[in-house]
């Protein structure tokens, strides 16, 4: 080990200190940590594949006329691949998140960069990519694969009246499942703790949800996305408000965990 | 360059760190000491802002290190090495710091061959040892190549080439002007290496000072051909004395009242010398609880 050699410096050290480093540079760094690992790439290599076949498989369940007999039920099959088709995409993130402070990765980049506010903006902007292409990947598999399954089973295909609406429900159900682990590896600094909290409490709602829809609506964190999609068990805006006001809650509280936690 | 005031942590009750103070001046290397669980790694933490303090601050160059917008071309830090996600690899690590800094992604891989990880550094953190790792932070706290270093146990792990050049590599910084603040346990290593010490006991300073200094222990070893008579002398001039070191006399006094006294009481002596305490002595005279 030899002692290094200085590197040349252009300006002060104090100069290039007051140098904010631009913002798409930190964005540029996670979204480098997120495909970082070699688990991290098998997983975004398969998440789409597991989005894709979650909604196909629901529209391969659905093979009578009746079943698709309203756009509200050809929808089904786009609301239910957004409830748990993206849970891959959600594990590369919440390892990302998590991962950070398990690994206390995030005390060399905090010492780099050390406004909390700036580095939690930077994993928000990851999440939203990811959000973006959950949502877009939803709505193509969506538009591809419905008119032929619905067509298949001898119904008339009624989605394509109402586009909009397809990719409301997509934009808005991806967002808030996206916002679900991304609460949930803000508050676990832990990436396995985590990914099990996050992997039981998907299928746990949606069993609750199939158990009791009329008291699970007001807790599930997809309810306005359920309620656009007309598949609320409880109409009007009481459960879509008590519902996001909850989980609003809940992530505000993670980013103020992360805001302040003790970076060990 | 660094200047501390008042520095305290309670955590939840408990007083961790207590109104520690000092400043660092260029051109030092200054050891900051203390056994396990002293608040060594708290304070540096809050100083890098990592930990909020619960009370007083600090300044680098004027300004909180979270202030700087760009804080590692100030401040160069390594306080645990195996903070790295262990499935990236030693090169991503430090690529994406160079990034985070500002700093030419190829100076990543020119700090990696310097520390001797060039061979490592396509290969996972995980698969470091610790020597490995300590040289990874290293190269992460001499990317923007900062004035002022805090190391906190940076030669752990280091085998005896390893430590050499880091101490050359310490005592080079402060020769070109830098401040370095090394946290070790590693007591001839701080010998060896810092100007200064803070030392830190129970969360309060408790010796801070030029090394030297704070060695010296007024006290003198005196030997001749008749012990028996010089230890006499001065205990009738109401020095205490105790068995020194080789056969000589250790007389609590400095050495200039101890040539008074021994000549004025026509007692030949050999030689007195400045006796000097050595920093593991210093070290644990000052560890005991100070209150």
């Amino acid at each position: 080990m030899s002692a290094p050699a200085r590197y040349a410096p252009t300006a002060g050290p104090w100069d290039r200190a007051s140098r904010r480093i631009p913002f798409p540079v930190l964005v540029r760094v996670e979204l480098r940590k997120l495909t970082g690992t070699l688990s991290d790439r098998i997983l975004l290599a398969f998440a789409p594949v597991v989005l894709v076949g979650v909604t196909v498989l629901v529209h391969i369940g659905s093979d009578d006329a009746d079943e698709y007999a309203a756009a509200a039920a050809q929808i089904n099959p786009t609301y239910y691949g957004v409830r748990v088709g993206h849970v891959l995409l959600h594990a590369v993130l919440i390892k990302l998140i998590a991962g950070e402070w398990q690994h206390r990765s995030a005390q060399p980049t905090l010492l780099a960069q050390p406004s909390r506010p700036r580095y939690f903006l930077a994993q928000a902007a990851v999440v939203g990519l990811l959000w973006l292409v959950a949502a877009g990947l939803q709505i193509a598999t969506s538009f591809l694969v419905a008119p032929g399954a619905v067509a298949a089973t001898g119904a008339t295909y009624l989605l394509g009246y109402r586009p909009g609406w397809v990719v409301a429900v997509c934009l808005l159900g991806s967002l808030l499942t996206v916002l679900v682990a991304l609460t949930v590896a803000m508050l676990l600094p832990n990436a396995a703790g985590a990914l099990a909290v996050y992997f039981v409490a998907v299928p746990v709602m949606l069993t609750l949800g199939g158990l009791a829809p009329a008291v699970f609506v007001w807790l599930d964190p997809v309810t306005a996305a359920a309620t656009l999609a007309t598949r609320s068990a409880v109409s009007g805006p009481g459960p879509v408000a008590v519902s996001l006001l909850l989980w609003a809650g809940l992530l505000g509280l993670a980013v103020q965990r992360v805001l302040r936690r003790d970076v060990a | 360059m660094l200047s501390v005031r008042g520095l305290t942590k309670n955590y939840s009750g408990r007083l961790v760190v207590d109104s520690v103070s000092f400043d660092l001046r260029p051109g030092t290397v200054t050891a900051f000491l203390g056994p396990n669980g002293a608040g060594k790694s708290t304070t540096l933490r809050m100083i890098t802002g990592l930990t909020p303090p619960s009370g007083g601050g600090s300044w680098i160059a004027g300004r909180p290190f979270r202030d700087w917008p760009n804080p590692g071309h100030v401040a160069g830090v390594l306080l645990d090495a195996s903070a790295v996600h262990p499935g990236r690899s030693g090169l991503a690590h430090l690529r994406n710091a160079a990034a985070l800094m500002g700093v030419p992604a190829d100076r990543a891989r020119q700090l990696l061959a310097q520390l001797g990880l060039a061979d490592a550094a396509g290969r996972k953190v995980g698969g470091y040892s610790l020597g490995m790792r300590q040289r990874l932070g290293l190269a992460h706290a001499l990317l923007a190549d900062p004035p002022l270093l805090m190391l906190d146990e940076p030669i752990n792990g280091l085998d005896p080439v390893g430590i050499r050049a880091v101490r050359e590599l310490l005592r080079g910084h402060a020769g070109r002007g830098g401040t370095v603040l090394l946290s070790s346990h590693v007591l001839s290593e701080v010998d060896q290496t810092a100007d200064r010490i803070v030392m830190i006991g129970g969360g309060r300073v408790v010796a801070d000072g030029p090394i030297r200094e704070l060695l010296a222990s007024h006290r003198s070893l005196v030997r001749g051909p008749d012990m028996g008579a010089i230890a006499n002398a001065l205990m009738r001039a109401g020095v205490r004395v105790q068995p020194g070191p080789d056969g000589q006399i250790l007389a609590d006094a400095p050495s200039d009242r101890v040539s008074d006294v021994v000549y004025a009481a026509g007692v030949r002596v050999h030689g007195i010398s400045d006796h000097q305490q050595d920093l593991e002595e210093l070290f644990f005279r000052l560890a005991g609880d100070p209150r």
